[in-house]
């Protein structure tokens, strides 16, 4: 580190010492060391440089005698040589490495969501109230037999569909990237809900293969943790392609994180880094990637649907067509917003296209081709609200996947520094001093109470629609009005403009 | 079931205790020679000091007699006992017939024969009666000689010194508390003592007493030295109260009454507690926990009194001292480990026998003292935690996770 | 009985269980006035202690047969025998501290308060129904419940 630092800190930790009682709960839950405590002057003092305004210590002051500040721009002003530039200069001058970052995409890039609005019954149709009529939100995920015959199927390598209770499902997230503790408090309020809980590419631990029926399989580049148990398993296997924050590279799990049980899970040596290639070695053509999918259904007997997880990138319609004709049941997509513990920067703001013009191109493309019952559509990256969801799905999605929303939902502050492992909220770390804050009891119920509190919501707008079921939801973008976009834009997600008609 | 219990002080109060949880009908008779209901008898020296006042002597408020259906006979002596007719005859002639019967009767100081020693012109310090009689002597500016000095008569010199009178010490002993405390924690006891004014004379005794023309005492010491004083204690042990068993068949009689481990005597249905019982430290916890179990027994309930080592916790002008089972131990088959800041008059030993705790001596630094007397008591081997012991943040994580789990989970 | 048991798999050493029960335990109940006026700091009935990553609460077990009841020599200390609560009626205690010596779990610390002698022991919050570590504790790691039938 030079001797001089060249920026200023980017947050100020305040401490009104009227209110502050020496209690110290915040020296001992940071998890950066910018909360000090100088027991020979009793005396509490912050170093600001260290803060990443995570908010553990806010939480956490009994008191609430903290204030983390923002700092002023460290120059003038200047729209075009922005702070975040001006730090990121800074600090690769000092070390001359890639920069890396965790969490999703921050930079404002337009967000369609916002520029999409719903449709509502009046007088010509009627509404439904979700309190007193049956609503639907159960969807099957797979794919779906062609042409529909009374007769039973007499094909055997057809995988069963999978049904999920709310059509939003928990993205992949591996253990080893995140806590066990966070780890399970997915998969138990997965389960508790009857949705389910993707295992990112480390694997499943061993004392979590009661949740493994409500579990999405990861089988990625690395092929960390895969054996027959495991995918026997999961009830959804995923062939990890891509992912929405880091299009195009791999994965790297620092050895730090490789505790022993991590080790154990993933089935490689403690405290080696884990590395996933950028592509699956194996995987150089639509054809390989059938040899997969088809590897992993027979060594599961056709029972397992197998997903794939591409990263939404330019020509994400003709990749999904691909892989629905090389016989995936579901292909899920991750949009430009999706989080990740870890990423190069550059990567993570720059590659990769918004999900909502990739669903519906793919969904459109589908269509056209008449292969659209093949495969089930999932939708990721960086989905906020209810109201994205069913936006999504109207654009052609059968459901979601969520993640960071989990991660805030178990008190991530979005600080983007997962890949220090330093988590203060326990949940990138593999430090048990701070895995051990997230009880999963409180977890489980707080991503429980999410997903509660998000279905009843769709099940508001489907009714103000005057929809029963999400299945009718699905692709039916005559109920979605764009504001403020373009022609191409309208064209590429097929709505109208808000004001025209039916 | 008729119970009677023959004294009144912890043991008894929780023979009670002990008796009411297996049997809500039989009747309780306590019979007490003082005339107050039961108190904690260290209790006295804070009395004398005012820090306690009367109605805040009482060890068990008045609804404990009530709720328990005591009948409580104050201010009776228990002459004989009848172990065929099954009857505790009373001074004044009563006879009180009883199916179990709990002697609790404590000890007496022992006063030592020394010339011109009276009734009149010495106290001693173990009743509620002797503070009372103390009191009207204990006024500022007189001076007082207290012969031992042991916890009573370190609890005297307290309530005296706190009452503005000039204390000296005597003691037979090289050292203060010497059962308790080794030589360099009774040193610095010794200096702490004389800082706070109290003269204190080792290695020495009284011989005689006088009483001058002024009414001074003239208190003459071994060494030849001669004292003056106003007032003179006697505090250097207790024999226990054993005449009512004394000759009776089946009963042996040491140095108390002994007892088997249910705490029963030779004699069927007779039962002892507390000070009373040979080879009991004269301890108010243990009195206590005795008089419990051998109440529970009288009921019928058949538990086993494991003996305790001594353990003590005595306070006074400030200092607190916690000691337990070898406090005082020395030698080559001990293995000490200590912790001394004479300017903070901290001092913390523990004395290892076999890497078994043996005893321990802390003074002005007691936090999580019952850990020690646990492992004490228990037994416990501490060789994977030896270097633990004397951290400042000793305590349950301390100690092996197999014992820490269970102590949680109690 | 109802009692206080830790988790030490959740504890994660915040130490607020010390802070809500100073609080519980002030005249005022208020957490400035707690600390600010009536210097209650360091005064908790709760310790935690720490192993780091390991750390737990550690506090009274309301023994069956408890020692600091037995040992007390002024009778301030009892056993409710309807709640089976040990407590100490703090008017009553004169600061022998037998009960620290006896205590075999170190949860009775010795305390002073407006110059009184006070055993610093968890008397279950039996005035306000559930204790205030265990209401306040953020992550579970402490939870007020019967578990052993019929004690």
């Amino acid at each position: 580190m030079p001797t001089l630092s060249l920026m200023p800190p980017e947050f100020s930790v305040v401490r009104d010492d009227n209110k502050c009682i020496k209690c110290l709960a915040c020296v001992r839950q940071c998890g950066f060391d910018a909360q000090q405590y100088d027991a020979e002057d009793d005396r509490l003092y912050a170093i600001d440089a260290n803060c990443v305004n995570c908010q553990r210590c806010v939480s956490i002051c009994p008191a609430g005698a903290l204030t983390i500040y923002k700092n002023p721009p460290p120059m003038r002003p200047n729209a075009h040589w922005t702070e975040g530039h001006l730090r990121n200069i800074v600090k690769q001058a000092e070390t001359g490495g890639v920069l890396l970052t965790g969490m999703g995409n921050d930079q404002p890039f337009p967000p369609y969501f916002d520029r999409l609005l719903l449709n509502a019954s009046q007088v010509t149709n009627p509404s439904i109230d979700p309190l007193r009529e049956p609503m639907e939100l159960r969807t099957y995920l797979g794919s779906r037999a062609e042409p529909v015959s009374r007769e039973e199927s007499k094909d055997k390598t057809r995988t069963p569909l999978v049904p999920i209770e709310t059509p939003i499902m928990f993205s992949a997230m591996s253990y080893g990237s995140i806590s066990h503790e966070a780890f399970e408090s997915l998969a138990r309020a997965a389960k508790a809900f009857g949705t389910l809980f993707n295992t990112g590419e480390g694997g499943l631990p061993e004392d979590l293969y009661e949740y493994a029926d409500h579990a999405v399989v990861q089988v990625a580049s690395g092929r960390f943790g895969v054996h027959a148990g495991y995918l026997n398993a999961g009830r959804v296997i995923e062939i990890k392609i891509g992912q929405g924050a880091k299009p195009g590279i791999g994965g790297h799990l620092p050895g730090e994180k490789i505790t022993a049980p991590v080790a154990e899970t993933r089935m490689i040596p403690e405290g080696t880094d884990a590395l996933s290639p950028a592509p699956h070695h194996d995987i150089y053509s639509i054809e390989d990637l059938k040899q997969l999918i088809f590897t992993l259904k027979e060594a599961t007997r056709y029972q397992k649907p197998v997903s794939v997880k591409i990263s939404a990138v330019h020509n994400v319609a003709a990749i999904a067509s691909g892989i629905a004709r090389a016989g995936a049941d579901i292909i899920a997509i991750d949009g430009f917003r999706g989080g990740t513990g870890a990423a190069p920067t550059m990567i993570r703001d720059h590659v990769g296209i918004p999900i909502e013009l990739a669903i519906a191109a793919v969904d459109q493309r589908l269509r056209e081709e008449g292969i659209r019952n093949r495969v089930s559509l999932v939708a990721a990256g960086g989905f906020r609200s209810s109201a994205d969801v069913v936006k999504a799905i109207a654009l052609g999605a059968d459901a979601v996947y969520i993640a960071t929303a989990t991660l805030i939902a178990l008190g991530c502050h979005l600080c983007q520094k997962c890949y220090t492992g330093k988590c203060s909220w326990g949940i990138a770390t593999q430090d048990p001093y701070r895995s051990r804050r997230l009880n999963p009891e409180i977890g489980a119920e707080r991503l429980y109470n999410l997903l509660r509190g998000w279905s009843h919501e769709i099940k508001e707008m489907l009714g103000g629609m005057g929809i029963n079921s999400i299945e009718s939801l699905r692709g039916n973008r005559l109920h979605l009005r764009g504001v403020g976009l373009n022609e191409v834009e309208l064209k590429l997600l097929g709505v109208k403009h808000a004001g025209e008609a039916m | 079931m008729n119970y009677v219990l023959i004294g009144n002080s912890v043991a008894s109060v929780n023979a009670v205790a002990g008796i009411r949880e297996y049997d809500r009908e039989g009747s309780i008779t306590i019979v007490s020679a003082e005339n107050y209901y039961a108190y904690g008898r260290p209790l006295i020296s804070y009395w004398l000091e005012k820090r306690v006042q009367d109605q805040d002597m009482p060890y068990r408020p008045q609804e404990f007699y009530e709720k328990n259906c005591v009948r409580v006979i104050l201010g009776r002596r228990a002459v004989k006992l009848d172990p065929e007719a099954r009857q505790v005859h009373l001074d004044n002639g009563e006879k009180l017939p009883f199916d179990r019967l709990l002697l609790a009767t404590g000890g007496r100081p022992f006063v030592p024969p020394i010339a011109g020693l009276t009734a009149a012109n010495y106290f001693t310090f173990i009743n509620y009666d002797d503070v009372r009689r103390l009191e009207a002597f204990a006024i500022p500016g007189r001076e007082a000689v207290i012969l031992g000095a042991g916890p009573t008569g370190l609890k005297a010199m307290e309530s005296l010194v706190q009452r503005g009178v000039k204390v000296t010490l005597v003691e037979l002993a090289d050292r203060i508390w010497a059962p308790a405390l080794d030589p360099e924690a009774g040193a610095l006891v010794a200096g702490f003592l004389q800082d706070n004014g109290v003269n204190l004379y080792l290695n020495d005794t009284l011989t005689s007493i006088r009483q001058e023309d002024d009414g001074r005492l003239l208190i003459e010491l071994k060494s030849g030295r001669e004292l003056k004083a106003d007032i003179l204690v006697i505090a250097i042990g207790v024999r226990p109260n054993v005449e009512l068993l004394t000759g009776l068949p089946g009963v042996t009689i040491n140095r108390g009454v002994v007892v088997g481990p249910d705490l029963s005597t030779g004699l069927p249905g007779v039962y002892a507690a507390g000070d009373v019982v040979d080879g009991n430290p004269p301890l108010l916890p243990h009195a206590a926990i005795q008089g419990k179990i051998a109440g529970r027994n009288m009921a019928g309930a058949g538990e086993i009194y494991q003996p305790l080592p001594p353990y003590n916790a005595l306070g006074f002008l400030g200092l607190h001292i916690i000691s337990m089972g070898n406090s005082a131990a020395t030698g080559e088959e001990y293995e000490l480990l200590t912790e001394v800041d004479p300017a903070a008059l901290v001092y913390r030993k523990l004395v290892l026998k076999d890497n078994r705790l043996s005893g321990a001596l802390l003074i002005n630094k007691i936090d999580r003292a019952g850990i020690y007397r646990q492992l004490l008591e228990e037994g416990i081997e501490v060789t994977s935690f030896k270097d633990e012991l004397l951290r400042p943040d000793f305590g349950l994580l301390s100690l092996p996770e197999t014992i820490w789990q269970q102590q949680l989970a109690v | 009985m109802k009692k206080v048991y830790a988790r030490p798999a959740y504890c994660m050493n915040c130490h607020l269980c010390e802070v809500n029960c100073i609080v519980a335990h002030s005249r005022s109940r208020d957490l400035f006035r707690a600390y600010k006026r009536e210097n209650l700091r360091g005064t908790a009935r709760v310790i935690v202690e720490e192993r780091l990553p390991l750390s737990v609460a550690v506090q009274c077990r309301h023994c069956d047969d408890p020692r600091c009841v037995a040992g007390c020599i002024s009778g301030a200390m009892v056993k409710d025998s309807e709640t089976g609560i040990v407590y100490c009626q703090e008017d009553k205690c004169v600061g022998c501290w037998t009960c620290v010596a006896g205590c075999p779990y170190g949860a009775i610390r010795p305390g002073e308060k407006n110059g009184r002698p006070v055993p610093l022991k968890c008397d279950l919050c039996r005035e306000a129904g559930e204790p205030a570590c265990v209401a306040g504790c953020p992550n579970r790691a402490l939870v007020f419940e019967e578990r052993r039938a019929g004690a």
